[in-house]
């Protein structure tokens, strides 16, 4: 049991440090980051400005505009993340291993949250620097709480939808992308979520985010109003995501591996 | 237990939407030995790289079963994995943005090794392929030669039971690929109980380096012995080239009723200096004395002699029925 | 042309082929939702009093239109280099490098129209949007539109033959820079009025700005309403022959500084 908890953390050492420090070689991300940051923030701020809403509700896109990089990572850094590692021949020889692909999966997650941070908190400076809006800080310690809870969550999800990309290739790929801006705006990251209506937020609620933010801006926002749910119950609702996707990952990581072994699909490129 | 792998009655078949199932391997089986280097030779689309996958636990067998370590691949894998390591000739595979030692460290820890043991084992290897000096250089600056000599010591890192080398000269240089064969031949030798499942394009490379060969074709194994086995299996007869001052049609017939049934001569001339040469079947090896004898006897001196030793392509030749460059051409891809 | 028509084949096959025929249309008229769903809950839930939803919508979705063609063209290099590892091939074809960027963009730019036509076809009627077409400015500004996405992305394709690893942070940044300047989601006159002179030079913005007005027959801001519809194809036509020109000289002596740098064939696992 300790060997394989060795050998998981090891893992996940190893394919987080690829993430954070293979990637500050190539600087340009940097500025890309802030660049990126920038130009979210900005065009919140002004869209807000242009539909005429009001202050209080730049507060509110500002932390949408935090979340989205992450919600983006987990698509695109976690979700996809097999389907290069194949394409660049890696996935063989991460197979071939020893460790469970859970452990390479939560590194890359780590290591993806680590260096997406950079462009939230590019967007939170604008937003408060040169933006000045205005967030409470009585909660702070339990928006900490509400949004690394968000993170495992929704990390666990991503690594759900990495089994997929295990087996299937462009079509995954190319799905993925047609969903990733309906489901972004779905969870509410551009406008409080209860305004799509109790029966879209339900569905919407399957994506962490959506709960998430909800959960955040009830803590950081004061003139919030428009909850879903009380912050507490986001909470118990987002553990228990969390501990549902992270069971739900954890069998379809070994049920579609050994789909793919059968089908010859675990070394197929150009697929 | 003395067998590092047994593959029992092995078959896989790839179903292809739209076109009939291509069976890649027949019901191949096989054996090896701890301390053994074991080729597979065959031409592309043979079935040696589906053998690999599924001995290597990434693909699974349609029928049959392998087990390495005693471990059985299929359900057992997870066994398996900590005692094996893959290396492909002409990989590409890692992250080009690491360092050669970051790179070997990453894989490492994928084997849950600590950091100070796969460090030590990193510095020994890397200096052994001669890239100690390379180690601070990212992956995506090497040549590939360098690169491979990397991913070789990725898979020695780890100290696995069971070595898959999958071309692992393709494409390299002929220094690099003398490298890589002693560090392999020295590692196998190093400890008992390790073993390497070798294929190869180059027929001199599996005749230098493998205890044992397989010669598989149309995922069937056409022989499996000791190199020199198939060479010796291949024909009995000892084969000499002579090249001579002068030796007309009839002399030849002399010395050929003289040497008796069952050895057969062939005049030719030497494509450099034009002489006379005479490529000899003989019998017996000793036979060679009464040759030269008759040679003498017709008046023709001897300028230059060689045996003529069979290789393994010619093994490969007699089994597969054509050249081994022939069957690379015309065969698909697998 | 021969060039031209395969490298616009090989774009509809490297599209399309990863599933069955009737799916990929599916997915042409599903994409492009995804880059206005927004503006319709903003505009159509909070901004119903500014009257702004035609003018968001209209331009969120020709700026669409151009942004399909810059990223093709960005990630193609890419692409080609390190994933397929074909542009060394392409190089050594007789058709030249920039007729192959061309054939790409043409049918990303017409895969991008099919998926707009397709939606407005329900967009129209159901959100009541203004339609008086005037199709000569259509058709013209259509036609005009690819040179400009072509150009612009020859000159993104001329910067990433000259990276050996793509950042998609600033792909990202770059056009998320360009969609804010180019007042496809708000009029730029909410910019202070430095930033809003600036965005009038964006290079998409009279481009969005025409497609605009042909489609809903009016002018629906004050953004560039100094100018003539005919006036603003003129500096559309003139845009988009400045851009193609200095995409194509671009990726000329990108192309060239590659192969100095033997940035051809370089492949970085990604």
């Amino acid at each position: 049991m300790k060997k394989k908890l060795l050998l998981f953390l090891r893992t996940l050492n190893a394919r987080a440090y690829v993430r954070i420090f293979g990637q500050m070689r190539e600087a340009t991300w940097v500025v890309a980051s802030v660049l990126g940051g920038f130009f979210t923030m900005t065009t919140y701020i002004y869209l807000y400005r242009t539909l005429g809403t009001g202050s209080e509700f730049t507060g509110l896109v500002v932390l949408g505009g935090f979340m989205t990089p992450f919600f983006m990572n987990v698509l695109w850094g976690v979700a996809t993340q097999l389907y290069w590692e194949k394409e660049m021949g890696n996935l063989e020889l991460m197979l071939v291993s020893p460790a469970p692909l859970s452990a390479f999966l939560v590194g890359l997650s780590v290591g993806g949250a680590m260096h997406t941070m950079l462009r939230s908190l590019a967007v939170l400076f604008f937003g408060i620097a040169v933006f000045k809006v205005q967030f409470t800080v009585l909660h702070l310690p339990l928006a900490l709480l509400v949004f690394l809870v968000t993170l495992f969550s929704m990390y666990g999800l991503g690594i759900v939808f990495s089994s997929l990309f295990l087996y299937h290739g462009r079509d995954a790929w190319r799905t993925a992308d047609l969903v990733m801006e309906p489901t972004n705006v779905l969870s509410g990251s551009y406008f409080p979520a209860r305004f799509l209506g109790l029966g879209l937020v339900g569905i919407a609620a399957l994506i962490p985010t959506t709960l998430g933010l909800d959960a955040l801006r009830q803590l950081l926002v004061p003139s919030f109003t428009v909850k879903v749910l009380d912050w507490r119950w986001e909470l118990l609702i987002l553990i228990g995501l969390g501990v549902v996707f992270v069971f739900i990952a954890s069998w379809a990581l070994r049920a579609v591996e050994y789909k793919a072994r059968r089908d010859a699909r675990l070394t197929l490129r150009w697929q | 237990m003395h067998t590092a792998i047994q593959v029992e009655n092995l078959s896989r078949v790839f179903n292809r939407r739209g076109t009939a199932p291509f069976h890649a391997l027949r019901g191949v089986s096989f054996d090896v030995s701890y301390g053994e280097i074991f080729g597979l030779l065959g031409p592309n689309g043979a079935g040696k790289t589906t053998t690999i996958k599924i001995m290597s636990t990434l693909l699974l067998p349609t029928s049959g079963r392998v087990t390495v370590a005693g471990f059985d691949v299929e359900k057992d894998y997870t066994h398996v994995r900590p005692l094996i390591s893959l290396i492909s000739g002409g990989e590409t595979s890692g992250y080009g943005i690491l360092t050669v030692e970051e790179q070997l460290w990453m894989f490492s820890q994928f084997y849950g090794m600590e950091t100070h043991v796969a460090r030590a084992r990193i510095e020994e290897y890397l200096k052994v392929v001669g890239m100690w000096d390379s180690r601070r250089q990212q992956m995506n600056r090497l040549s590939t030669g360098m690169r491979q000599k990397v991913n070789l010591v990725r898979g020695l890192v780890t100290d696995p039971k069971v070595l898959f080398l999958d071309e692992p000269t393709l494409g390299v240089d002929v220094e690099a690929s003398v490298i890589i064969r002693n560090i392999v031949r020295d590692w196998v030798r190093e400890k008992p109980e390790r073993s390497v499942i070798l294929t190869t394009h180059y027929m001199a490379e599996a005749d230098e380096l493998c205890s044992r060969v397989a010669i598989i074709n149309h995922g069937l194994i056409l022989a499996n012995a000791a190199p020199s086995q198939l060479k010796q299996d291949l024909d009995s007869r000892a084969h000499y080239e002579i090249t001579v001052d002068r030796l007309d049609g009839d002399q030849l017939d002399h010395i050929t009723a003289s040497m008796g049934e069952g050895n057969d001569l062939v005049l030719g001339s030497d494509k450099v200096t034009q002489s006379p040469m005479l490529v000899a079947h003989l019998m017996h090896e000793s036979d060679i004395a009464r040759l030269i004898t008759a040679l003498a006897g017709q008046g023709a001196t001897l300028e230059y002699m060689r045996k003529l030793e069979p290789t393994l392509e010619d093994a490969f030749l007699k089994m597969v029925g054509k050249r081994f460059e022939d069957e690379e051409e015309a065969s698909p891809v697998s | 042309m021969k060039g031209f028509l395969a490298s616009m084949y090989i774009g509809l096959q490297i599209e399309s082929n990863w599933t069955k025929k009737w799916v990929w249309l599916l997915y042409l008229a599903a994409y492009p939702i995804g880059s206005f769903l927004a503006v319709i809950i903003l505009y159509g839930v909070f901004g119903q009093k500014t009257g702004l939803l035609p003018y968001a919508l209209y331009g969120t979705i020709f700026y669409y239109s151009l942004s399909m063609v810059f990223f093709d063209m960005a990630f193609s290099v890419h692409d080609d280099r390190e994933h397929y590892q074909t542009l060394k091939y392409i190089f050594l074809s007789s058709t030249s490098y920039r007729t192959y960027l061309c054939g790409r963009a043409a049918t990303r730019y017409l895969i991008a129209l099919a998926g707009i036509i397709i939606n407005l076809c329900w967009l129209i009627p159901v959100l009541r949007l203004p339609f008086h077409p005037n199709w000569g400015y259509l058709i013209a500004g259509a036609i005009l539109g690819y040179l400009v996405a072509a150009g612009l992305g020859l000159a993104v394709a001329s910067v990433f033959l000259l990276t050996i690893k793509l950042d998609v942070d600033v792909v990202d940044a770059l056009f998320g820079g360009l969609f804010v300047l180019s007042g496809a989601l708000f009029p730029p006159t909410a910019f202070p009025a430095v930033f809003a002179k600036i965005a009038e030079f964006v290079p998409m913005s009279p481009f969005i700005e025409l497609m605009r007005r042909a489609i809903s027959g009016k002018i629906l801001t004050s953004f560039l309403s100094d100018m003539s519809t005919f006036q603003l194809l003129g500096r559309v036509a003139l845009s988009a022959a400045v851009l193609f020109a200095l995409g194509w000289v671009l990726v000329f002596f990108g192309s060239r500084q590659a192969q100095r740098k033997g940035y051809i064939d370089v492949t970085t696992a990604f």
